[in-house]
């Protein structure tokens, strides 16, 4: 029937475009094998998984780069397996297939059908793809003259008993040439630059490509060699036709994806064992065993990580203590600075209060009886054996608190100062004020005794004399 | 690809004009044995090489001749003034005369006042005109520089410039060619020169041919047969010998069919970084004369090659055909001379079918040599200088250390009694220079006996 | 191209100078046909504008320009005013600034001390002022020619205190010095005394000395004249040694001045000798040697920087044919004894080094075939066996087509040193004359010995090298290297 007709063709159209795209080989006829639990597509499909796997990754599962060829051991099938899992297909009726490949192709095909869907296989295969115009002068030029690649014989180790000494000398003969190899590499690089730019240069306000403003230097062959063009057509041609499987293959996708459902379907209705959920010790056997000794190597890294925790915090404590102490060293120097700056204070204090009459004269002594005082605390210190971080704190507090105290003692003695100051301060402008009232009626009376005495007082005594 | 000559001191800037003069004649030469088209493809890579050309006249008035790809540095005018003119005189090519620099006064045959005096005066002028030079080529394949070894210019300048490209230039490929002075001498202090500047010159350049005065002098008495030998004899032979290496040929090796360039040459000959002299020997030399009457075979010109460079001899006359590879002295050691690389160049009719077996042969090179990197062929089919057949070697073999060897022996002596050294030191050098540079140059010499 | 200064010191150095500029004139004009001021005359003269009062210099250009007016590159000194103002009012005086001259009227008294320390001090500002005017006008300065003599006073003293002044001012420059040395006939009795102490000065700042004997000049003199005798008017002469008129080496024909003064020929030979050394700076060739070459080579150590000169041929025969024989006898000549400048056989002493500057149509192949021949028969220090420095140079002497100039660096110089110490010693043990000195300000008697020992002290380091001659040789093992 003309479904499947479509069908098929569209089978044809994903494995063909699989193939134009590098992927991976595979026979139309494998997937409908599969879907009837065909022994022979089993291998097939295993292949076709590593392929894709090996595809989206850019590296085979077992961590190495690019395109290993599946080597159909039961290796490569667990690591196939263990991909799978990673990605997400967690379904134990894939888990549960032997390793040894004797069946479960209609399972293999439904993993290869969640895996082109959840990696996005056809749109990572769209975005893989370049434009022959792009690409570069050489590779072109390469495959158009086809030449074989030389194959690099190894160097003959023609004698057997060379002494070291000789080895040396080939060694260092090798390195040599190295060297001026990578030298002429480097000068034919530069002239390779020089030469793009030049071409870049002449060929300033015509383009093909809409983003530049010049021809690429494959362009210019192109123009320059009509055969090269003649290979160039072909090339986009080629491409062409791809680009027309995928567009296809984008148009008739959902006939794929019902034609998968239908596999789904007839898993289901025939009762494939692994389709039913599983108890939990049946569910272990599925996953993928685990190396045996897992358990004790997982407490051996946790003893180990614990030891290394501990260890570096003792030896951060170490460094505290160490700091603190040399803290203590140092505040002997920061000790005779801050005496000086503190004397400096003061003395500058008990001038300013010296110059006004009163007040403590303090010398340049009182600093220097902290610091005697402080020193024989820090002797003593030095003195007792190891001692704790907490002790060394409150030494410190208490050589602060004393010193503290001592200003305090200082500060209180000047406040009171100032306010006695102030206070006399007062009186004084009391009696001034006193005395000028009395002068200021003493005056009055002047006035009035001699009536032809004209009295004009400024505008403030008046105020004063009215008050 | 593009090579920079620098000429350095009297002795380069004469051979620098000999050397253009050369390649010249040989570029627009008549005979070519070619057809017109490939000839056409031959000059115009030697142009490419050696020569700017300009298209038409400039305006202003300057020629459309070929100009040299040359810096010329001197610390007189008089040698630069002499070539600059016997270039003009040519009317075939000329110098560009912008590219010269010299002082007024020379250094005296004293390296110490080269190097440590005029070098660093120079340094910013010289490198500018050799950068000049280098923008003007689309591909810079290299320099070459031609220097003496015993006077105070081309000696101390000269290795002092040559520092000063590799610090500019540290990709690029140097070639030095010294000029071994006559063993009894020019110069008096020339195994000081010569002793101090191949020190400096081993570290910075990649690699040194040397000539020597005795050997070229010889050659022009027994083979050219001139009878009263001036220097522009010596200089002829020194071009002929360097060009006849230089111009295009093809190599024979992996990827075959390429230009060998300077670059693959180098690479072939001087991989180790103690071994770093050359030497080349050309078969045949003939005056002019003689040349339109002989006739040679490509099998005996080989054979004759292989055993000057197997006893060491300078020419094809007076070869000892009795040291064979395998003959050896009463202890056992090997006496003949035993190469490193070589570098085989045959140019001339049936070129390309020529098998140089006998190059390829391993016995004649070091054991420790991997066999697939010790010879090295490139063959050309356009004679070269009218002659109908010719081949040059190009060997790093033992035999490049014997005038080394000599030359420091008298250098040492001489140190020893301090003699002249207060020259030196008057300049800014000490005592530690001379005994590093004595170090250094044993070590060459000890490694090369190894081979 | 290089500039050389000549200062010309005391009677003897003047007279010298004289003959000098005149066979300048003479090979430049013979060489620089057309007039034209190039590079090659601007290393002795000036070109100047003469319509000025202070002539300004008219530089070399493009090396086209003509000649207008020719000005020596000279310093002229001397204490008393006879020869210089003869030699001004002469023919030659039009070549000299009258600004170059430095002269005094009361003269030295053949006292080396009156000159040195009294005129010294005296006139060293203006001195000085004269040579850095004449330094001045020099683009490139390279060296200064010194020439006195050792005898009188003017000349060793004032002449060794204007060595020590170049010293001190122009460091870069070379100092040449010319000395004519006292003959034991000399008429003066305390040349040995000016020679000793000028000796010291000259060993200390001088970078090189060319010592020169009166009586081996008198005896060059005559044996050109024995080879060439004067023609008489009227007789014609036969010979078969006939030779030509203007090619002999003491003959000033063909120069500016006309009349021959007593002591010419001795001088022409000096001048000569000046003239060749500076050739190859001057004047282009295939293997140049510049004047720090000389020195450069030629001097090992530091003090021993005196050399023995010797020019061939000097004279040269009418013959038509010159077999090449007669170009390896003049090399063979220079090492004659009495080719040279100083009467000291080289033969038998050791050669440090030496140079041969050779002029005019000569082959470098020539050369090497007439040093291989000649180095058998002489000595040279073991540590300097090839202690060879050719120089070639294209332009031949007046009259001559070829000439060589050898300048020696040879041990035997130390007799002539001994017998002028003997001849010191005779009179300072009977400290004859010595009030003369000690009279002057600035002298004392250490000084006396202080120059016999650095005399002295000379004479040994070159003794030492003969006496090391026959003995074996003890070479320093060279380095080696750990393999």
């Amino acid at each position: 029937m003309s479904k499947s007709n479509h069908v098929r063709g569209v089978i044809e159209l994903f494995c063909k475009v699989l193939l134009e795209n590098k992927v991976s080989h595979l026979r139309a006829e494998t997937l409908r094998q599969a879907k009837f639990n065909n022994e022979l597509a089993i291998e097939p499909l295993w292949e076709l998984l590593h392929d894709i796997i090996c595809y989206c990754d850019g590296k085979s599962p077992n961590g190495k780069e690019c395109r290993v060829t599946f080597n159909k051991t039961a290796a490569a099938v667990e690591r196939v397996k263990s991909q799978l899992q990673k990605w997400g297909y967690l379904n134990p009726g894939l888990s549960q297939l032997p390793v040894d490949m004797s069946y479960g192709s209609r399972q293999l095909l439904l993993a290869v059908g969640w895996v082109v869907h959840s990696q996005k296989l056809f749109d990572q295969v769209i975005s893989k793809r370049t434009n022959p115009l792009y690409q570069h002068l050489l590779t072109f030029i390469e495959t158009r003259s086809k030449t074989p690649e030389l194959e690099k014989s190894p160097p003959e180790s023609h004698r057997s008993t060379v002494s070291s000494k000789e080895e040396l000398q080939k060694q260092l003969v090798l390195c040599g040439k190295l060297q001026l190899s990578l030298r002429r590499l480097f000068a034919v690089q530069q002239e390779m630059a020089k030469i793009t730019r030049s071409v870049h240069m002449y060929t300033k306000g015509v383009n093909l490509q809409p983003e530049l403003d010049h021809l690429t230097t494959l362009e210019v062959y192109l123009l320059r060699h009509p055969g090269a063009m003649k290979h160039m057509l072909e090339e986009l041609e080629q491409d062409n036709e791809q680009l027309k499987h995928l567009l296809d293959w984008k148009d008739k996708e959902h006939i794929f994806w019902q034609w998968l459902d239908s596999v789904l379907d007839l898993s289901i209705q025939e009762g494939d064992p692994q389709q039913t959920l599983l108890s939990l010790e049946e569910e272990e056997l599925v996953y993928l065993p685990v190396p045996s000794t897992i358990g004790r190597d997982i407490d051996a890294a946790r003893t180990e990580l614990r030891e290394a925790i501990l260890k570096h915090e003792e030896d951060i404590e170490r460094m505290e203590q160490i700091v603190f102490r040399k803290s203590q060293k140092v505040s002997q120097v920061e000790r005779e600075v801050t005496t000086m700056l503190m004397d400096r204070d003061l003395v500058q204090l008990s001038s300013r209060l010296a110059s006004c009459g009163i007040g403590p004269t303090l010398s340049a002594g009182a600093s220097t009886l902290l610091a005697e005082e402080s020193q024989q605390e820090q002797s003593a210190e030095e003195e007792a054996a190891p001692l704790s971080s907490s002790r060394f704190k409150f030494q410190l507090q208490s050589e602060r608190s004393i010193k503290a105290g001592k200003l305090n003692i200082l500060t209180n003695a000047v406040n009171k100062k100032t306010e006695a100051l102030r206070e006399r301060v007062e009186d004084l402008e009391e009696t001034l004020r006193q005395m000028q009232l009395q002068n200021l009626e003493q005056l009055q009376q002047l006035v009035n005794q001699n009536t032809d005495v004209i009295c004009i007082l400024p505008r403030h005594f008046k105020g004063l004399l009215n008050t | 690809m593009s090579l920079i000559t620098l000429q350095l001191g009297q002795c380069g800037n004469q051979v620098g004009g000999q050397i253009f003069s050369t390649l010249v004649d040989d570029i627009f030469a008549k005979s070519t044995g070619l057809s017109n088209k490939e000839n056409q493809a031959y000059m115009q890579s030697s142009l490419e090489k050696f020569f700017t050309q300009r298209e038409t006249a400039g305006r202003d008035g300057s020629s459309s001749l070929p100009m040299a790809r040359a810096v010329l540095v001197d610390m007189e005018s008089k040698a630069i003034s002499h070539t600059l003119q016997q270039a003009k005189k040519s009317g075939r090519w000329t110098y560009c005369a912008k590219r010269s620099y010299h002082q007024k006064r020379g250094s005296g045959n004293n390296w110490a006042h080269g190097f440590c005096v005029h070098g660093p005066k120079s340094h910013e002028d010289v490198m500018d005109l050799v950068r000049k030079e280098a923008e003007k080529c689309s591909r810079l394949g290299g320099f070459v520089s031609l220097m003496s070894l015993a006077g105070g210019t081309g000696s101390g300048v000269g290795a002092y410039i040559t520092q000063s490209l590799r610090d500019e230039y540290p990709h690029s490929f140097i070639l030095n060619q010294v000029v071994w002075p006559y063993t009894t001498g020019e110069v008096i202090v020339q195994n000081y020169n010569a002793v101090l500047t191949l020190s400096h010159l081993y570290d910075t350049a990649d690699a040194l041919v040397v000539m020597e005065n005795d050997t070229l002098h010889k050659i022009c008495n027994q083979l050219l047969a001139i009878k009263n030998i001036s220097f522009e004899d010596i200089n002829r032979v020194i071009a002929h010998k360097l060009t006849s290496v230089l111009q295009p040929c093809v190599s024979d090796s992996a990827g075959g069919g390429q230009m060998c360039d300077l670059g693959s040459m180098l690479e072939h000959l001087v991989p180790h970084p103690q071994h770093k002299l050359l030497t080349i020997k050309n078969i045949p030399q003939m005056s002019d004369v003689a040349r339109e009457f002989s006739f040679h075979q490509w099998s005996g010109l080989i054979k004759n090659l292989r055993q000057m460079l197997i006893a060491n001899a300078p020419m094809e006359e007076g070869i000892n055909w009795a040291i064979k590879p395998s003959s050896r002295t009463a202890s056992g050691h090997t006496c003949f001379n035993r190469s490193l690389s070589s570098l085989v160049v045959l140019r001339g009719k049936d070129a390309n079918s020529v098998d140089p077996f006998y190059f390829t042969d391993s016995s004649i090179y070091t054991p420790w040599m991997p066999s697939d990197m010790t010879c090295c062929v490139a063959r050309q089919p356009r004679l070269f200088c009218e002659y109908e057949k010719s081949a040059a070697l190009v060997s790093n073999s033992r035999a490049s250390v014997q005038p080394l060897n000599r030359i420091i022996d008298k250098a040492w002596t001489m140190f020893s009694t301090r003699a002249y050294v207060h020259q030196y030191l008057k300049h800014g050098m000490t005592e530690e220079d001379f005994l590093d540079s004595f170090v250094s140059l044993e070590k060459v010499v000890a490694s090369y006996d190894n081979l | 191209m290089t500039q050389s200064v000549i200062v010309q010191v005391g009677q003897c150095g003047n007279q010298i100078g004289c003959r000098f500029w005149d066979l300048a004139l003479r090979e430049h004009a013979s060489v620089n046909k057309n007039g034209i001021y190039d590079e090659s005359i601007g290393s002795f003269f000036r070109n100047v504008d003469g319509r000025h009062d202070d002539p300004a210099d008219i530089p070399v250009g493009t090396g086209t320009g003509k000649i207008k007016s020719l000005k020596a590159r000279a310093v002229l000194v001397d204490m008393e005013e006879g020869v210089v103002s003869e030699m001004m009012k002469g023919p030659l005086g039009e070549v000299f600034d009258c600004r170059q001259l430095l002269t005094d009227v009361s003269g030295s008294g053949n006292n080396w001390a009156t000159g040195h320390h009294l005129y010294g001090t005296q006139y060293k500002e203006q001195i000085s002022e004269v040579v850095r005017r004449a330094a001045e006008f020099c683009d490139c300065l390279q060296c200064f020619f010194v020439l006195h003599s050792m005898g009188g006073g003017t000349g060793s003293g004032v002449g060794t205190s204007i060595l020590g002044l170049l010293e001190d001012e122009y460091p870069d420059v070379y100092r040449f010095v010319t000395a004519v040395y006292p003959s034991s006939e000399d008429d003066v009795i305390t040349s040995p005394y000016n020679a000793v102490l000028a000796m010291r000065e000259l060993t200390e700042h001088a970078d090189c000395v060319l010592p020169i004997e009166n009586q081996a000049l008198v005896d060059i003199v005559n044996k050109i004249s024995q080879a060439a005798p004067p023609t008489r008017p009227g007789k014609r002469v036969f010979s078969e040694h006939a030779v030509k008129p203007d090619s002999a080496l003491s003959t000033g024909a063909g120069g500016v001045v006309k009349d021959e003064k007593p002591f010419d020929q001795m001088n022409n030979l000096v001048a000569n000798l000046l003239l060749n050394l500076t050739s190859s700076a001057r004047f282009e060739g295939s293997l140049n040697v510049d004047l720090n070459e000389i020195t450069m080579n030629l001097v090992p150590f530091p003090r021993m920087h005196y050399l023995i000169a010797s020019q061939t041929p000097l004279f040269c025969s009418a013959d038509v044919k010159m077999p090449p024989r007669r170009l390896d006898q003049m090399f063979t000549d220079a090492f004659a004894r009495d080719h040279q400048m100083v009467r000291a056989d080289p033969r038998h002493s050791v050669y440090q080094a030496c140079a041969l500057m050779v002029r005019g149509d000569v082959q470098l192949s020539d050369i090497r075939r007439n040093i291989d021949r000649l180095k058998p028969n002489l000595h040279f220090v073991p540590w300097n066996q090839e202690g060879w420095k050719t120089g070639l140079c294209s332009v031949p002497p007046v009259g001559q087509p070829r000439c060589l100039l050898s300048l020696a660096n040879n041990s035997c110089i130390h007799q002539t040193f001994s017998e002028i110490r003997d001849r010191f010693s005779k009179l300072y043990k009977r400290k004859a004359h010595l009030h003369h000195y000690n009279q002057v300000e600035g002298m004392d008697s250490g000084q006396f010995a202080d120059s016999l020992e650095s005399l002295t002290s000379v004479i040994e380091q070159y003794r030492d090298l003969e006496t090391a001659m026959n003995q074996p040789v003890v070479a320093e093992p060279r380095l080696k290297v750990f393999s």
